[in-house]
């Protein structure tokens, strides 16, 4: 669809999940209950409608006093007053009794105010108050044919697009009674309808904004979460889901890279892994999972020039710097140099739309090619839902895919040793291109370190447990036939990744499949 | 707009605003106030009346005085309603008495001067 036959809100984030802007022409209902924004969105809507598309606008309210408006939308910058003073903007206090008595009349006062100042956008708030002058106040509405809500509503329509003014109607979201039965009536005769939603936390509150519907056009279905900027307005953050369309290029690489610069790791993964893939490093506390991501994006930055970007909800960024620095992997300074960038978000309330927004603008606007995720383990507590928990896993996988971005993201294994199941909660392995294990191996009355790379997508991995040490640079795998315990290397034990490693009888030599 | 503390603010001064501006009545004074805070009103004088808990015949005469001094603009009637626009003064003196008056924190000691001269306007018919 053309530019020009859309209506941009202007209010962020809202033009993206109505795919460009609402199409011109469409009547628009906002219903919500108390407290949800309807009037917020709509004097945002007229708002930005005169300072970035030069369209004059007129907002009609029955109940709030204009002059709180001032003051009220005063906070997020936005100089209401100066707009009525440039003759680009009307506020206009009425009654409902007037104004439908108004927007019926071919020369009403109200049109001509609309001609005089150019209007195109014009907010009422709200036509839950209008009721037909026919109608005995103490009676029910008919429902249809003279007298009825339906027919005011609709020679209000038809007046204001006779002047072509777009008009944007707040109703209250009501259950029961007239309320309920006269936005049942606004909801089918408006083209377009959102609906905004206010729910609490256990302390604190949210808002959602859903699209039920947009006549002559296509948007993002689906709930997503609104927020009140203070110094802005309001911002839409997108629900969570893939970017991707499924029948839409999917790119992908054949280039086998070093992730973190060690060869002896590369040949367990059969040279080196896909760049663009994805891997699941999972393990123990303890067991060097955030030490790996470290060395993946040090050296990624340092020695091949791609850009990193760590996110954690687990730790501030400072101390990420502090651990990297006493590995010796000097993470600040490619911080400093704007190669490696931290994001660091509280699990306290997570709104995981709202994150994954900031994730995706880190990535586009700092151009990341290589991006670990430490640790998804918190996420799921913090997400606290397993449906959207997965949503946002999928959605960043797919992401990621989608740019080619190497990312690793650490998951915490609860069990200290051995592995019996792995990430049953979320069935996301099957998605990912590169599973790494690192467990704890106890031998005789030493804690080892093993590595195991149990899946390696399209690489002649290695089936093989190697040991290996954390110190100055990273993770070092132990060369094959050493070991601390007993001159004993791995190799001469089975079950290592099991709660109960056992050597082989020293008699019998120990048989390895290729 | 300029603030004005009620400690600061005498009761000569605020006298001396309102004549600036030409208000004699408190009815004058309530219905600019209320245009002030409802900025454009698409109304009729029985609206504000029942608003303000006036006559509306009074109401009426205080929106051709308030006109007349310049403060208010008044539309064409369309079914008895009018929109009605205040018209903040843009030249000194009166610019500096409305922002004043209309800045004050707390309006009862204008109300309260006025209403005492209702009160005495009373008693000198009487």
């Amino acid at each position: 669809m053309a530019n020009g036959n859309l209506v941009r809100t202007g209010i962020q984030g809202l033009d993206t999940i109505f795919l460009g802007g609402i199409s011109r022409g469409n009547v628009i209902l906002v219903e919500g209950e108390a407290g949800a924004g309807k009037s917020l969105l709509g004097t945002e809507f007229i708002y930005r409608g005169i300072v970035e598309y030069d369209e004059p606008g007129i907002i009609v309210v029955f109940e709030t006093s204009p002059r709180k408006l001032l003051r009220d939308t005063a906070a997020f910058n936005w100089n209401l007053e100066e707009l009525q003073q440039q003759n680009r903007l009307r506020i206009i206090f009425t009654t409902p009794q007037i104004l439908e008595q108004e927007l019926r009349s071919a020369d009403s006062l109200l049109m001509e105010t609309a001609i005089e100042l150019g209007a195109r956008r014009i907010f009422i708030d709200s036509i839950a108050l209008l009721r037909p002058t026919a109608s005995n106040g103490n009676s029910a509405l008919p429902a249809n044919g003279s007298g009825s809500y339906r027919e005011l509503l609709q020679q209000i329509i038809e007046g204001l697009d006779r002047e072509g003014i777009t008009p944007l109607f707040a109703h209250e979201r009501a259950l029961h009674g007239e309320p309920a039965q006269t936005l049942e009536t606004a909801e089918f005769l408006a083209d377009t309808v959102i609906q905004l939603q206010r729910g609490d936390y256990p302390a604190g509150a949210y808002r959602r904004i859903e699209i039920l519907k947009s006549r002559g056009q296509g948007f993002e279905a689906g709930v997503h979460t609104l927020q009140i900027k203070a110094g802005q307005g309001l911002k839409v953050f997108r629900r969570v889901q893939c970017r991707v369309q499924a029948t839409g290029y999917q790119p992908t690489s054949t280039i086998q890279k070093s992730a973190i610069g060690n060869a002896m790791l590369d040949d367990l993964t059969g040279g080196g892994l896909y760049e663009g893939s994805v891997t699941i490093v999972t393990g123990a506390s303890g067991t060097g999972k955030s030490n790996l991501g470290y060395q993946v994006l040090v050296e990624g930055a340092r020695n091949a020039g791609k850009r990193g970007l760590l996110v954690t909800l687990d730790e501030h960024p400072e101390q990420i710097l502090r651990n990297a620095d006493a590995l010796g992997l000097n993470m600040r300074e490619q911080v400093e140099a704007g190669t490696i960038y931290l994001l660091h978000d509280s699990p306290l309330e997570l709104e995981v739309n709202v994150h994954f927004d900031l994730i995706a603008r880190t990535i586009e606007e700092h151009q990341i090619d290589r991006i670990v995720v430490d640790g998804i383990t918190t996420y799921s507590n913090a997400i606290g839902d397993e449906r959207k928990f997965r949503e946002f896993l999928h959605g960043l996988i797919a992401f990621t895919k989608q740019r080619l971005m190497t990312a690793f993201i650490s998951y915490e294994n609860p069990e200290l040793f051995g592995m019996t199941r792995f990430m049953s909660d979320s069935n996301v392995t099957s998605v990912v291109d590169n599973v790494i294990l690192l467990s704890y191996v106890e031998l005789g009355n030493m804690m080892n370190r093993a590595i195991t790379v149990a899946k390696a997508r399209g690489c002649k991995h290695q089936y093989i447990t190697r040991q290996y040490r954390i110190e100055r640079g990273g993770i070092v795998l132990v060369p094959e036939g050493i070991s601390e315990i007993s001159n004993l290397p791995f190799s001469s034990y089975y079950n290592l990744l099991s709660r109960a490693p056992t050597r082989f009888n020293r008699n019998i030599p120990p048989q390895i499949d290729d | 707009m300029l603030e004005s503390d009620l400690e600061d603010v005498s009761a000569f001064e605020i006298e001396s605003w309102l004549q600036t501006l030409g208000i004699q009545q408190l009815i004058e004074w309530d219905v600019l106030v209320y245009l002030y805070r409802h900025q454009s009103s698409l109304i009729n004088a029985e609206q504000i009346s029942h608003l303000l808990n006036y006559g509306s015949n009074l109401i009426v005469e205080a929106l051709k005085t308030l006109e007349s001094l310049g403060l208010v603009e008044r539309s064409r009637a369309s079914r008895g309603a009018r929109l009605h626009r205040l018209v903040p003064p843009v030249e000194p003196p009166c610019q500096e008495a409305f922002e004043r008056l209309i800045g004050l924190k707390n309006a009862h000691p204008v109300r309260r001067l006025l209403a005492r001269r209702r009160y005495r306007g009373n008693v000198e018919h009487e």
